[in-house]
């Protein structure tokens, strides 16, 4: 992490280019290019609003920031703060917020349900269903129970999957590029989260 | 132009020009429609990659972003449907290679987009694209194409066209060497009628007209021509049978005077060979006169001596004084004949012609001439050396001899003063003398002046008569008078003549030539 000077991450050069550019990856990073996990994660969460499109009426006003969420336990820590700081998208600001299970969820949209709310997923997810959140999980039954995305490790690399139902249910439009790199992940019902492309 | 296609008949200059025209027009044709649909397929293939490059580029963003290889290979490789493509190549935002599609050995994909060059590169066309997202470079696009088939195609165009337009260049000189026959025909028939014409030396032939154009009024003007040479052919033949019936009017004439002028001119020579003979006839009788007269003279003079010798006693004064006169008049009858001899004789005698130097003729003249010289206190004056001149030595002598002593004779004053000289050449025409004009180139003139009495203007000519005197028997010295006449015999004989100038009491100047151009 020490590695991930902040000037880097403020230049705006993705995340993921950084990292697969980095040369001396940290001996212990599960991630791509050297970077741990979460680090991944983050970049790609902060990446998934590039190429999603909310309703309107999602935004109170069109400066209205785009709202990234957080339930359960924070495995990115600071990096994600930092990584949108300054940053816009479709000329939107980003902000992080952490919020409880229990808060009102709709203001967010994006919404990451860490693997610690596993129990609540159904419930947690139930009222975010067809409407315009995104949902982000990276716990084994986080698509069977009505989540939109999950992160998948594949070969060693972090990958998502996208309940492709849910998603044609919801308001949001993803974009198919996006999507071309998605892992379908609809008939996951077993939570191993494993399947091959 | 070259040469040999100058020379060349109108027929084969015609094709031949269509063919370089028609030629020359294809290969510009064929190389334009080339250049241009190289230049235009290039362009769009141009246009087509850069269009290829931006779906690429857009399609590849979540690829990039979400640092997909995978998929970014997949997407490279669905552009092998393009047969042209060589390589495909995405590279990242830091400018590393991140996904390539390589195909066929003309692609060829840098390593890094250092190495990258947009346009063309060894026979292929490179595009370069940036892939952006949100208003950030994330990547890079690099596209090949092979411009070996578009060459083909361009080549195939070309062998396409060229072959169209040959087709048509030789349909249109088919066609036009039928059409050129309309230029050609008119042209060629206008010149056989021309060499016909000039061969034959027939101008009644007409060259057929066959159109209204420029070649028809060639064809008017050559028959006008024609018609004019004819014409003039007519007039000049009418005027040389006239000519020639004038020549042969005229030759008659010329003829007939000829024959005049040859009769007129034998009467002449007869009449000068009369002239000839009645002259040498008169010499004749003048000689065999005074020759005969002589010895008859002789007697009367001798007998008349006698007389006076032996009857002078016998006689009184009369008859005494007319004896006297008898022998008197008969010395003077004798001086007559001399003189008569002498004339005829110098009609007679041949000249015996020879360069004399006329100043030595005239010194021994002096000399005969001294004593009378010396009685009357005269002098004889030669102021300038005197030429030499091709006569007779004696003759001239006597003509110098006659005009000194004549001279001298003629002279009231105490000291008669003669000159003798020549001048450069005959003064001609224009001289008082009434001798009129000579001509021709007649020598020196030679000149004996006086400073004598003079002779009046009205016996000018008749001093040349013979036994003319203009003074009274025994007035300056007497004398036959027959001196004059000899001289002008002699001058004469000389083929010169002889005339004078003279101012009364003043003096008088003798002039003459001797042989005309001598």
């Amino acid at each position: 992490v020490a590695l991930l000077s902040r000037p880097l991450v403020r230049t705006g050069v993705l995340a993921v280019v950084l990292v697969s550019a980095l040369p001396d990856p940290p001996a212990a990073a599960a991630g791509q290019g050297g970077f741990a996990e979460h680090e991944v994660k983050a970049a790609f969460l902060y990446n998934f609003t590039k190429f999603v499109q909310w309703p309107a009426d999602a935004f109170a006003t069109p400066a209205s920031p785009i709202v990234l969420c957080i339930v359960g336990d924070d495995p990115f820590g600071p990096f994600l703060d930092r990584l949108v700081r300054g940053e816009t998208v479709s000329g939107r600001r980003l902000v992080v917020d952490r919020v409880r299970p229990a808060a009102e969820l709709a203001g967010c949209h994006l919404l990451f349900v860490a693997a610690s709310e596993r129990a609540r997923f159904a419930a947690l997810l139930a009222p975010l269903r067809g409407g315009s959140v995104l949902t982000v999980g990276d716990d084994a039954g986080f698509l069977s129970a009505g989540g939109l995305f999950r992160f998948v490790l594949d070969g060693g690399k972090v990958r998502f999957e996208v309940n492709l139902p849910e998603l044609g249910r919801s308001r949001l439009q993803v974009s198919s590029k996006l999507l071309q790199l998605a892992r379908p992940g609809q008939d996951d019902r077993s939570g191993s989260g494993r399947q091959g492309r | 132009v070259s040469r040999p296609l100058r020379d060349l008949p109108i027929r084969r200059k015609l094709a031949a020009i269509l063919m370089l025209a028609t030629g020359g027009a294809l290969v510009l044709a064929t190389a334009a429609l080339v250049v241009i649909e190289l230049v235009r397929s290039r362009h769009e293939m141009q246009r087509d990659l850069a269009s290829l490059a931006e779906v690429v580029a857009q399609n590849t963003t979540a690829a990039l972003t979400f640092d997909d290889r995978a998929t970014a290979a997949e997407t490279l490789k669905a552009l092998s449907a393009r047969q042209a493509l060589v390589a495909a190549a995405l590279y990242d935002a830091r400018g590393a290679l991140f996904a390539r599609f390589l195909r066929g050995r003309s692609g060829r994909i840098p390593a890094g987009l250092a190495g990258v060059a947009p346009g063309l590169v060894g026979g292929t066309l490179v595009v370069v694209r940036p892939i952006e997202l949100e208003g950030r470079r994330i990547g890079t696009v690099y596209l090949q194409n092979d411009l070996a088939i578009l060459y083909g195609r361009v080549r195939f165009q070309a062998f396409t066209v060229a072959g169209v337009l040959l087709t048509s260049a030789v349909a249109a000189l088919l066609l036009t060497s039928r059409l050129q026959e309309l230029i050609a025909r008119p042209i060629v028939e206008l010149a056989a009628t021309a060499r016909e014409v000039s061969s034959r030396e027939d101008y009644t032939l007409r060259a057929h007209k066959q159109s209204e154009d420029e070649t028809g009024q060639l064809v008017d003007a050559f028959n006008r021509m024609l018609a004019h040479i004819e014409e003039r052919d007519l007039a000049l033949q009418a005027a040389k049978e006239e000519l020639e019936a004038r020549v042969a009017e005229r030759t008659c004439e010329l003829e007939q005077e000829l024959a005049e002028r040859r009769r007129a001119e034998r009467r002449l020579a007869e009449a000068n060979a009369e002239l000839s003979t009645s002259n040498q006839e008169l010499d004749d009788f003048a000689y065999i006169a005074s020759h005969d007269l002589k010895e008859p003279l002789r007697g009367i003079h001798n007998y008349a001596s006698f007389l006076i010798e032996d009857y002078a006693d016998r006689l009184d004064d009369d008859g005494r004084a007319k004896l006297h006169t008898l022998t008197r008049l008969s010395r003077r009858m004798e001086e007559l004949i001399d003189s008569l001899l002498h004339f005829s004789r110098v009609g007679r005698t041949e000249l015996a012609l020879e360069e004399i130097d006329l100043g030595e003729v005239v010194t021994a003249v002096a000399e005969s001439l001294a004593v009378q010289l010396r009685e009357r206190g005269a002098e004889v004056r030669i102021p300038l050396p005197l030429p030499t001149v091709r006569c007779d030595r004696v003759r001239v002598g006597e003509i110098f001899s006659n005009l000194i002593s004549n001279a001298v004779k003629y002279n009231a004053g105490d000291h008669p003063l003669v000159e003798v000289g020549a001048l450069a050449s005959d003064p001609a025409a224009g001289d008082d003398t009434g001798h009129g004009a000579r001509g021709e180139c007649s020598g020196p003139v030679l000149y004996v002046r006086d400073n004598g009495i003079g002779i009046p203007d009205k016996h000018r000519e008749a001093v040349f008569r013979i036994f003319k005197r203009l003074h009274g028997r025994d007035q300056f010295g007497g004398g036959a008078g027959a001196g004059l006449t000899i001289v002008k015999k002699i001058v004469e004989r000389h083929h010169g003549r002889i005339w004078l100038e003279s101012r009364l009491g003043a003096g008088t100047t003798f002039f003459f030539t001797l042989a005309k151009g001598a």
